[in-house]
């Protein structure tokens, strides 16, 4: 935040300055990465490795055994495993998508008109962040039941997608836009559709971006929703194929399976993860919001 | 939609339909399942196949406070827990945003590496996976590596023991923050740097611009991640409340009822806790764009 500051040269301090950043980052970086890197590196170590106390990082001899065992495993399975995968990809895109839309179609009205009934609708929005969703998932259930939609792609997203927090964070980043240039464009005839296009969400793209990480991953990793709203084998998901795989772990060979497995679901997230991060780093340098 | 009505009118219209879907959504698969349940947690489970019920009143909850041995206990550790870690993580997270802001090179990738416990952490799968697959502690320890080698280490006992739990607690902490630090980047990416301009031209230093711009330019998203931890901790299926909760409504005992009730005692804590939050933080924050 510096960059613009000063006029007289300050270079020595600076050169300090950043130094002692990384110094301090670089322990706190490790901590967060070390997860990461032993379920990569548990997926590649060869079954006698495995049971090593403590695990070491790096596998010493990396095999694709585990990966084998994969493939033998899923495929005594009644369901060819892409179905899983294509279930967990076509319902986390979707959540993804709509929770976005819905979430800043619904934010920019309660963050920037005279709406009646706005500050009700926001304080239900509050609550509803503070209710465990777990406990609320038997009622939930009746109703997704009656609506007909239990072990259809309808159970596996439309639950998800009012979500709380997207419309809490919309509208927080929403009331940061200055209002000055919503009235600029209504003078010059513009639709509220247009304005909510053109000008909302272009300027608040960091927000949404993160809002899309946010609803995309735990959906990915979604164990419970998949569990209690599905029944057939070909609308099970990633995550519940997974978890027949394991339990099929009757046999030490199993294990690994088991974090290859692991391995491959924890990928998707965290590739699309990096790839969105640039973008909203990019688009934060050139927005309006900064200017 | 030029039926002769008013520009203001023509706004509101379009607002309430801008925000319908979400309200449509949030009635159907939000409050009514909530309202379900609130009725549930007033009556007595008789048969659970066709979920037969007969009104009980507040026994429910009477039973929660005077015969309960474990909620008490339960709610308050995980309060305790609580006071500790929150002003530990924004603390944290803070000071790592601006880090991450002050650094020119590699911002990119250090963000994302300080976010990755969260895209890993939510695949509670994956733990679950590993429990249920294959129950075994090395297993798990590919979740808390640094605990295990914490334990392991040779300089067990004595002095270092308060420290470790320490460092132990930290630990998990950091794992925390990685939704907090985004949004104090964003938020401090937001600020506009004339503010900066303006106060160096003046002669402000560093410490003085954090104070006096940086905080209350901030104060808004520090609220907003003050709340998702609170949320967060609350509904973490690793909470020992929710876990408690889940235990009595779905495990052995299979009693709705009873859940119902917990799970209600518990959403009124926390939005008691949340309200108070808020309206004690209303005089701190502030507001740039002006409120409509």
């Amino acid at each position: 935040m510096t960059q613009l500051a000063p006029t007289k040269p300050r270079y020595r301090r600076r050169f300090l300055q950043v130094n002692w950043t990384y110094v301090w980052m670089l322990p706190m970086a490790m901590a967060m990465v070390i997860p990461l890197v032993y379920t990569v590196s548990f997926a590649f170590k060869p079954l006698e490795e495995l049971f090593l106390f403590p695990p070491p990082l790096f596998p010493k001899s990396p095999t694709t055994d585990n990966f084998q065992q994969l493939v033998l495993a899923t495929s005594s399975m009644t369901v060819p495993f892409s179905r899983n995968i294509f279930n967990t990809v076509v319902t986390s895109v979707a959540v993804m998508v709509g929770t976005v839309l819905i979430g800043s179609l619904a934010a920019y009205p309660l963050a920037k008109y005279p709406l009646w009934g706005k500050n009700f609708v926001f304080a239900v929005v509050i609550s509803a962040l503070m209710f465990s969703p777990e406990v609320t998932q038997i009622p939930r259930y009746l109703i997704v039941n009656e609506l007909g939609m239990i072990d259809t792609f309808g159970a596996l997203i439309i639950p998800n997608l009012a979500l709380p927090l997207g419309l809490f964070l919309m509208k927080q980043f929403m009331e940061g836009v200055p209002s000055e240039l919503l009235e600029a464009s209504r003078i010059d005839g513009a639709s509220e559709l247009r304005i909510f296009g053109q000008i909302m969400m272009p300027l608040t793209r960091p927000a949404w971006a993160t809002l899309a990480i946010f609803s995309f991953i735990p959906t990915w990793n979604d164990y419970f929703t998949p569990l209690i709203f599905t029944r057939s084998e070909s609308m099970k998901t990633l995550t519940l194929a997974m978890q027949t795989i394991g339990s099929g772990a009757t046999t030490v060979a199993r294990y690994g399976a088991v974090f290859a497995a692991a391995f491959l679901v924890l990928l998707p997230p965290v590739v699309l993860f990096i790839f969105m991060q640039r973008r909203v780093l990019d688009t934060m340098a050139y927005s309006g919001i900064k200017s | 939609m030029r039926l002769g009505l008013s520009l203001r009118k023509q706004q509101i219209i379009w607002g309430y339909i801008f925000v319908s879907p979400w309200i449509v959504g949030t009635l159907l698969l939000f409050a009514w399942p909530l309202i379900r349940s609130l009725m549930l947690s007033f009556q007595r489970v008789t048969g659970l196949v066709q979920l037969k019920s007969e009104w009980a009143g507040l026994t429910n909850y009477s039973e929660a406070f005077r015969e309960d041995v474990r909620l008490i206990p339960v709610l308050t550790e995980t309060l305790g827990d609580l006071a500790l870690d929150l002003p530990l993580i924004l603390i944290f997270s803070l000071i790592m945003a601006i880090l991450l802001a002050r650094v020119r090179r590699g911002q990119t990738t250090l963000r994302a590496i300080f976010f990755m416990p969260v895209v890993i952490g939510s695949a509670g799968v994956i733990q679950e996976l590993l429990r249920a697959g294959a129950g075994d502690e090395v297993m798990m320890s590919t979740m808390e590596p640094i605990l295990v080698s914490a334990e392991s280490s040779p300089l067990e006992g004595g002095i270092v023991t308060p420290i470790q739990a320490t460092l132990d607690r930290l630990t998990l902490i950091i794992w925390r923050t990685g939704v907090q630090i985004l949004l104090f980047v964003a938020g401090l990416n937001s600020i506009p740097p004339s503010l900066y301009e303006a106060a160096y031209v003046d002669g402000s230093t560093d410490w003085e611009a954090f104070w006096k711009i940086t905080l209350p330019m901030l104060s808004p998203v520090i609220l907003v991640a003050a709340i998702y931890t609170l949320v967060d901790s609350f509904t973490d299926p690793l909470n020992k409340v929710v876990d408690y909760i889940m235990d009595v409504s779905i495990g052995a005992s299979l009693r709705l009822d009873y859940g119902a009730a917990l799970g209600w005692i518990y959403f009124l804590l926390v939005f008691v806790l949340i309200v108070l939050l808020v309206r004690l933080s209303s005089g701190l924050v502030f507001y740039a764009g002006e409120r409509t």
